[in-house]
């Protein structure tokens, strides 16, 4: 581990728009990917080059790792257990994740990318929670999704679902 | 790690449902549209999935898990890729591929009350009625009166709750309420009836208001299963869904731990074997332990069925100091049972008896199990330990049960077959107790992990080295293969086999 003094150490991240932004080291090292690189190559200073997020975004993720700094690690055995009910999203959390839909799934690339399980978690239960509770035709409109089926299909579709409808 | 194994051990001696028409909603249930029918052509996809195409599939497969079934059959109306992304996630397969279950929690809370009984029982208008989570009856027979539930609607006795007491401000008002209601009902009626003797008008027949209960929770209530489904359990790690099974010791028996209702699950299983024992023509034998006596000899002793509790039959130090004060003489073999005057556990046998042991031995060590430090237990047969006679550190695994003796004596053989070739732990000898071989030790493998996705070529390597000689495993899984330094060491041999032909060990590579 890191001496005291090296927590306030600085990284800086070069974007995919070539942006450099400068962070302390512990909130980087809430990507995982970053942390690992870090120690495989050792912090000599240099920038460190994040081609697949650009600034916007990266600033967006950088905000929430700086938010949950403190938060313990994830561990790897019990995350399927402790998963909690979509709908359970800190306060915090909720207000971050309301952006537009094409940042949100920015986020969530990003998150995805960058190894951050926590800020993936939040990320996929904000947009389960956008599709709880709609109707087909209101999940088409939410995403702007163009109905391709049949009207046999469609049909048949209904047949199936039958079985789980209560109204 | 033996999950498969242990199925098809005990395949003989358990059965998959229940033998009892409880009359739940599996019986009543009609057929569900079965994956195979979902399986059938369907046009491939011509629109993608709009704003969501953004996200990988695996990360739309997370969403997806995330969802209550309801939205995930709405979600799988949205479009052909919107089906064919729910039809593939496991966690969906899981309960349309089976044909009967509908999960609904059968905890006691959840008692269902039908729409007419929650609106009065809270005090609820129609409006807040509406919001109220419920379900539709399937009609049938639900109890063993033969009584036919209808068609009709359940409201979630919870929900119905907090909507009244939310609805008039507390519990109390809620009650004074109902009361209220149901005094004013019952006067209204006593009126009416009074109206009518003095009028003498006998045109119609006066109704008397409907009192209501608690939800009656006994068998004849012919509502009381309509919402109860055997539901699978997800074994997260395998990913697979478990229906469990019963026990054919415990079919006949009503007295915990021996219960005909008590399910289990691979894993529980074996405990259960454990505490009862093993069973032998549709019984629970007994309980049977191997305990060590004043350090030197070995006595292998069977406990019948249900006198010790699990916790004391699983645990080796407690159940020594629970046994019985021990016979004296010559004997290796005994039997605990209850003794009929006290009803307290005694010694009811003990004998001297020729043990089985492991009879095909190749190789020049052995090593009395008296000369070993036994130490962390890996496994139920397998423990760490270390030995004067090797520096580095060793595994010793053994059979502790008589029953598990041809287990060992295959994996014996095939640690014989391998020899040399670099594809098991090194082989260090056999392990005896009073003369009798019981087990073998094995070089450990030190810093070594289970194989991960990621391991896949390096164990397909292992394997193939092992099928060259000609040998199937028979238990593939991670948890069999130990990888350290950029090896794979297989372990694990106890069902290794040397077949005929070569498909099998495709089918094992696949």
């Amino acid at each position: 581990m890191a001496a005291t003094s090296a927590d306030a150490k600085k990284v800086t991240l070069t974007t995919s728009d070539n942006a450099d932004l400068t962070v302390e080291r512990e909130v980087a090292e809430r990507s995982i990917l970053i942390k690992n690189l870090l120690e495989d190559i050792g912090d000599n200073g240099d920038a460190i080059p994040i081609p697949n997020v650009n600034e916007a975004v990266m600033k967006k993720v950088l905000e929430w790792c700086e938010q949950h700094r403190k938060d313990p690690p994830a561990s790897q055995d019990d995350d399927a257990d402790s998963r909690k009910k979509s709908t359970d999203i800190d306060e915090w959390d909720q207000k971050f994740m309301q952006v537009d839909q094409e940042m949100l799934f920015e986020i969530i690339l990003a998150a995805n990318y960058l190894d951050i399980k926590a800020l993936l978690d939040v990320g996929c239960k904000t947009v389960a929670n956008m599709i709880k509770g709609k109707s087909p035709d209101e999940i088409r409109k939410t995403f702007n999704i163009q109905n391709d089926f049949t009207p046999e299909e469609e049909d048949q579709i209904r047949r199936e679902n039958e079985w789980a409808e209560d109204r | 790690m033996r999950e498969l194994p242990m199925v098809l051990r005990h395949q003989d001696i358990t059965y998959p449902r229940l033998r009892i028409n409880d009359h739940t909603l599996d019986e009543n249930i009609p057929a569900i549209p079965s994956e195979s029918e979902n399986d059938r052509y369907r046009a491939p996809p011509t629109q993608n999935l709009g704003a969501l195409d953004a996200l990988p599939t695996e990360l739309l497969d997370e969403i997806l898990s995330q969802l209550d079934l309801r939205t995930l059959t709405d979600f799988r109306h949205v479009n052909r890729r919107a089906t064919e992304l729910v039809d593939f996630l496991p966690q969906y397969k899981a309960i349309t591929t089976c044909t009967e279950c509908i999960a609904w929690s059968p905890k006691h809370r959840n008692w269902q009350m039908d729409y007419l009984h929650a609106s009065r029982e809270f005090g609820l208008d129609k409006d807040t009625m509406a919001t109220l989570p419920r379900m539709t009856v399937i009609p049938g027979t639900y109890s063993p009166n033969g009584k036919k539930a209808s068609k009709s609607v359940l409201i979630d006795y919870e929900s119905a709750l907090c909507a009244g007491v939310a609805l008039h401000g507390s519990l109390c008002a809620m009650r004074k309420y109902t009361s209220d209601m149901e005094t004013q009902k019952s006067q209204a009626y006593h009126a009416k009836v009074a109206t009518a003797q003095q009028s003498r008008s006998t045109t119609h027949r006066i109704r008397r208001p409907r009192v209501t209960g608690p939800p009656d929770g006994r068998s004849g209530n012919p509502l009381r299963f309509v919402a109860i489904v055997r539901v699978p359990w997800l074994n997260r790690p395998s990913q697979e869904v478990e229906w469990g099974f019963y026990c054919l010791g415990c079919e006949k028996s009503s007295r915990p731990p021996l219960h005909h209702r008590r399910q289990f699950t691979t894993t529980s299983f074996d405990d259960h074997i454990r505490q009862c024992g093993t069973i032998q023509n549709g019984k629970h034998r007994s309980g049977e332990f191997r305990i060590l006596v004043n350090h030197k000899s070995v006595k292998y002793i069977t406990i019948d069925a249900g006198l010790y509790d699990v916790e004391t039959m699983c645990f080796g130090p407690s159940l020594t100091a629970s046994l019985p004060t021990l016979p004296p003489g010559l004997w290796n073999q005994a039997h605990i049972s209850r003794d009929p005057t006290t009803g307290a556990p005694h010694f009811a046998t003990a004998s001297q008896a020729s043990l089985p042991g492991i009879s095909r031995t190749w190789h020049h060590t052995r090593i009395d199990h008296l000369e070993l430090q036994m130490g962390r237990k890996l496994r139920s047969n397998v423990y760490e330990a270390t030995c004067a006679r090797f520096d580095l550190p060793i595994v010793a695994k053994f059979a502790p049960f008589l029953w598990e003796v041809p287990w060992l004596e295959r994996e014996t053989r095939a640690y014989d077959w391998i020899e040399g070739q670099q594809i098991g732990p090194e082989f260090l000898g056999h392990l005896t107790e009073e003369g009798r071989v019981i087990g073998f030790l094995v070089a450990r493998v030190v810093d070594c992990r289970h194989a991960e996705p990621g391991d896949l070529s390096l164990c397909r390597e292992a394997l193939s080295r092992l099928h060259r000689l000609g040998i199937l495993h028979g238990d593939v899984n991670r948890h069999n293969f130990l990888v350290s330094g950029g090896r794979t060491t297989l372990i694990d041999f106890d069902s290794a086999e040397r077949p005929t032909g070569t498909g099998e060990m495709e089918v094992e590579l696949a």
